[in-house]
């Protein structure tokens, strides 16, 4: 049987059963190549024509390749059909139903009902052209001639940046960019552990959420009023404490949550107060 | 004195997801927690595909729902008075969280993906949501990396041919 597959737009073959199993294992043909053989009516991807071959050889002329010969809407459930070949053939979008299976990238930036073949499930992906962009690999250069100066970090590199904050001469393994400056991974380090920017924060504890829930949730739960008595003092506490550095979240949010859980915890206290001193009285 | 960023919301979770996100000025802030709050930071140069994926979580609910109202159907009918008032409240709570389900055009799990990883994005469970939040990752995104036309696409995938 001799066969013909579809190169981008362009009809190549035709090439025997044993040049195209050749040709698979080589990874020339994928599974998703378009193929044809006299015994098909149109052109199809190996994986659904490869079950339908048999030992004919009858040679006929191959219908016309189209522009889209699986007759998809453009963009829509379109999976690569061509043997690919370019940078970007090896580049694989994880999918988000099955653990460990990718899929190759789509014809088009927006796709829609695409791999369900690789994943059991149609996804949708929108890519933008960092989908595109090689991966950056940085290498520094050793210190050859004796004029040279070399990294503060890396005495054996040759420096070739200054650090925007400590003035420190760097190699580019050290280097990095940082608010449009050219900075030093350490220097980003110090900035981050001194909380010069919240930009580089990647943790923090919400003070005002967390005495909102010790003034509401104790009298609102019934049960655990008596809790109060310890929750109520603390909440008031730490409005007092943090009311002057205000809410802690790098996002901008209002003193409201420190209001109410102070009005609220203040009312509890003085009224835990007066039912002690009631109670006491009375005994 | 840390430097001031300043974020507008795009996402705030809902239900018990405990996630919201934030777009700056060159990045989307995703946070996750209720009374510690973990930063995630996803430049925008950086982003390099939107995935959404369909998941069953709707319509098991939209199941449920329907059931619940029938039930609160049958007990709307079989009173004695004219109308069971409580049994009424109960049916039209349903059918609200049932027309709501549709209207948010169902179930999803969303995610962003950079070169280093996939970041899942619990808040953006449904399609709505997770539409309205492309469109506006999508202004931000090209604003920084331009448009990936299809020519540009099947150039990288094929080669030119």
């Amino acid at each position: 049987m001799e066969w013909y597959y579809a190169v981008g737009t362009e009809q190549r073959g035709p090439i025997t059963e044993g040049d195209l199993d050749r040709m698979v294992s080589a990874g020339e043909i994928t599974e998703q190549t378009l193929v044809w053989h006299d015994q098909l009516d149109n052109w199809m991807r190996l994986t659904e024509a490869r079950p339908m071959a048999s030992v004919n050889t009858v040679v006929g002329a191959p219908p016309p390749l189209r522009s889209n010969p699986l007759g998809n809407r453009v963009g829509v459930g379109v999976e690569p059909a061509r043997s690919s070949g370019g940078q970007a053939s090896a580049i694989r979008i994880p999918s988000l139903n099955l653990k460990g299976s990718e899929m190759p990238l789509p014809d088009h930036p927006i796709a829609k009902d695409y791999g369900a073949s690789y994943a059991l499930k149609p996804h949708y992906l929108h890519l933008y052209p960092a989908i595109l962009r090689r991966k950056e690999t940085v290498e520094a250069k050793e210190v050859m001639e004796a004029g040279e100066s070399s990294c503060f970090y890396h005495p054996q590199f040759a420096a070739t940046q200054v650090c925007s904050h400590s003035g420190r001469f760097i190699c580019d393994l050290c280097a990095t960019e940082w608010n449009g400056q050219i900075v030093s991974l350490q220097a980003l380090h110090d900035a981050k552990a001194s909380k010069k920017s919240n930009k580089l924060e990647d943790k923090r504890v919400l003070w005002d959420d967390i005495a909102l829930a010790l003034a509401v949730l104790p009298p609102l739960l019934i049960i655990t009023w008596w809790m109060a008595f310890v929750t109520a003092p603390a909440a008031l506490f730490i409005c007092l404490w943090k009311w002057r550095s205000g809410p802690t979240s790098v996002v901008r949010r209002s003193r409201f949550r420190y209001l109410i859980a102070g009005i609220l915890s203040a009312l509890q206290v003085f009224g835990l107060l007066y039912f002690v001193i009631a109670i006491s009285s009375s005994i | 004195m840390a430097e001031e960023y300043r974020y507008k919301k795009v996402s705030s979770g809902g239900g018990f997801v405990r996630q919201k996100i934030f777009f700056g000025e060159d990045h989307m802030l995703v946070i996750d927690g209720q009374y510690t709050e973990t930063y995630r930071r996803l430049y925008f140069d950086d982003i390099q595909a939107v995935v959404r994926c369909g998941n069953g979580y709707s319509i098991v609910l939209r199941v449920f729902l329907i059931i619940f109202m029938m039930f609160s159907a049958i007990g709307m009918l079989s009173s004695t008075d004219f109308f069971n008032w409580g049994a009424l409240i109960f049916f039209v709570i349903f059918l609200s969280f049932l027309l709501n389900s549709f209207w948010c055009k169902g179930s999803c799990d969303t995610a962003v993906k950079t070169p280093l990883q996939l970041v899942r994005l619990p808040s953006l469970n449904n399609v709505r949501k997770a539409e309205k939040f492309e469109a506006k990752l999508t202004e931000a995104v090209e604003n920084k990396q331009g448009r990936l036309t299809s020519e540009v696409l099947q150039e990288a995938l094929y080669g030119s041919q």
